[in-house]
């Protein structure tokens, strides 16, 4: 366990330093001000449009940050080498693995909680009064992060390419988004693009479970929480298959 | 290997399962939209909220600035002022149907500026079979019958209570206090123009403040 932790706050603090992660900060923070912007136009709704333009800036960020980190990940200590020198210690695959994962884990945590910070402070400022219904949307963000760098770490060990990886991760993200219309296409439809989107409802993930907006329901969050973990349990295993039968 | 297959046939099961739990959902119609990549491109991101979000921005600058196109405001003969609004409304309920703020605007704009009540009502009975216990819905519904058989003082009676709630639109107030100055009701006009001056609304802000003055001018 303390050699995962090492390995965990050892990636955390190289994705710190990463120049890409500091510019993907600045962004963040630029466009949570252009949101701010964006409210001021939206006259007696700013409120709202100034929460779902941070909410909807805080996700797309960190899901950007987590794919593009995950994808690179590994592929850059195979290309760099550094992965025989940390391999040839006293420490398993398994933990090496567990480490990586749980050090993006910490890079992504920490970009959203300096992101929801700015954000929280354009939203007090507004006299916005605080409701845990926000809480509620900043872990649904979260765990579909979990989801999808999940996916992105076994694609990019399976298909060794960086942007292989990233174009399977986007593409899970955007399909992801669209499985309640999907769903919808299969009851009004028939014949092959009913059957076609009966297939696709099984291979991609479900996001909307994880859309807690709109606030706290015990059952949904709950049903939520339990498909991520799962989701990220598998692909952590099947990422766990190749990379212990990869030859380097 | 061998674990693959299984493991592989439980993420199957898995997404199957848990996409069967949510209800089903139309794609939103936004084939009358005039910024259609837009709204796609933050669809594909999921961020179906502030698709509508940004489509009431473009439905405020419409109606409510000299910025909506000069057919809108001259239209040709036999064609409604501003006849994108129910479109445009109806389109951002699509993306987000529980954005009652757009729905009591547009039905509001529709109903008592527009002379259109028919389709105000529409919007008003799609919000209510959404959420049948929303009494603003049925408050709406009332007061948009009363006008629609003229009886003014009725339809400003039947919104009541929700006229002074601070998430009723600023443009539904200030029509209700213009139909009160024209009932000659001053206290009441006087009373919701005050409210307006608390508006996030400059252009409702300076209106109520010369309102206000008439007001205190025909008193005396």
């Amino acid at each position: 366990m303390k050699k995962i932790w090492i390995l965990a706050v050892d990636s955390f603090l190289e994705n710190i330093w990463n120049r890409i992660f500091v510019l993907v900060a600045i962004f963040g923070g630029l466009l949570i001000y252009a949101s701010l912007l964006f409210g001021v136009l939206a006259v007696e709704q700013e409120l709202r449009v100034l929460m779902d333009s941070g909410l909807a800036l805080i996700e797309m960020v960190t899901l950007i940050a987590g794919i593009y980190f995950s994808a690179t990940l590994f592929l850059k200590e195979i290309e760099t080498k550094t992965i025989y020198l940390v391999l040839s210690r006293p420490l398993s695959r398994l933990e090496y693995l567990l480490g990586r994962v749980f050090g993006l884990i910490l890079s992504l945590l920490f970009i959203m909680v300096s992101m929801s910070f700015i954000h929280l402070i354009l939203l007090f400022v507004h006299h916005w009064s605080w409701q845990n219904s926000y809480l509620w949307a900043l872990a649904g963000i979260f765990l579909k992060a979990l989801m999808l760098i999940a996916a992105a770490v076994f694609f990019s060990l399976f298909s060794t390419s960086t942007i292989a990886a990233i174009v399977f991760s986007g593409s899970l993200w955007i399909l992801g988004n669209f499985t309640q219309e999907i769903r919808f296409l299969t009851q009004k439809e028939s014949g092959l693009t009913a059957i076609l989107s009966r297939i696709l409802l099984f291979l991609f993930p479900h996001f909307e479970v994880l859309n807690w907006r709109g606030g706290f329901h015990e059952a949904k969050v709950l049903m939520g929480a339990s498909y991520a973990a799962l989701y990220f349990s598998i692909f952590l295993a099947l990422s766990w298959l190749i990379f212990r039968a990869k030859e380097f | 290997m061998r674990y693959f297959f299984p493991l592989f046939l439980s993420l199957f099961l898995l997404n199957g399962f848990f996409s069967s739990l949510e209800p089903t959902q139309a794609l939103p119609d936004f084939s009358s939209s005039k910024h259609p990549v837009e709204i796609l491109t933050l669809l594909n991101l999921g961020l179906r909220r502030l698709a509508a979000d940004i489509e009431m921005v473009h439905l405020l600058i419409y109606y409510g600035s000299s910025e909506a196109m000069a057919d809108d405001l001259n239209p040709p003969k036999g064609v409604p002022l501003y006849p994108g609004i129910f479109l445009r409304a109806k389109e951002i309920l699509s993306l987000d149907p529980s954005f009652s703020y757009v729905r009591l605007y547009a039905a509001g704009a529709l109903a008592f500026n527009l002379g259109r009540p028919d389709e105000a009502l529409e919007l008003m009975r799609e919000g209510l079979i959404l959420e049948p216990d929303n009494s603003k819905y049925k408050a709406y519904i009332a007061a948009i019958a009363f006008s629609q058989k003229g009886d003014e003082r009725q339809a400003v009676e039947a919104l009541g209570p929700y006229l002074h709630s601070p998430k009723t639109p600023s443009m539904i107030k200030n029509v209700a206090a213009f139909i009160y100055l024209r009932l000659k009701e001053w206290p009441q006009a006087a009373e919701l123009y005050q409210e307006l001056l608390n508006s996030k609304d400059a252009g409702y802000r300076k209106e109520a403040k010369k309102m206000l003055r008439k007001i205190k001018k025909r008193r005396i």
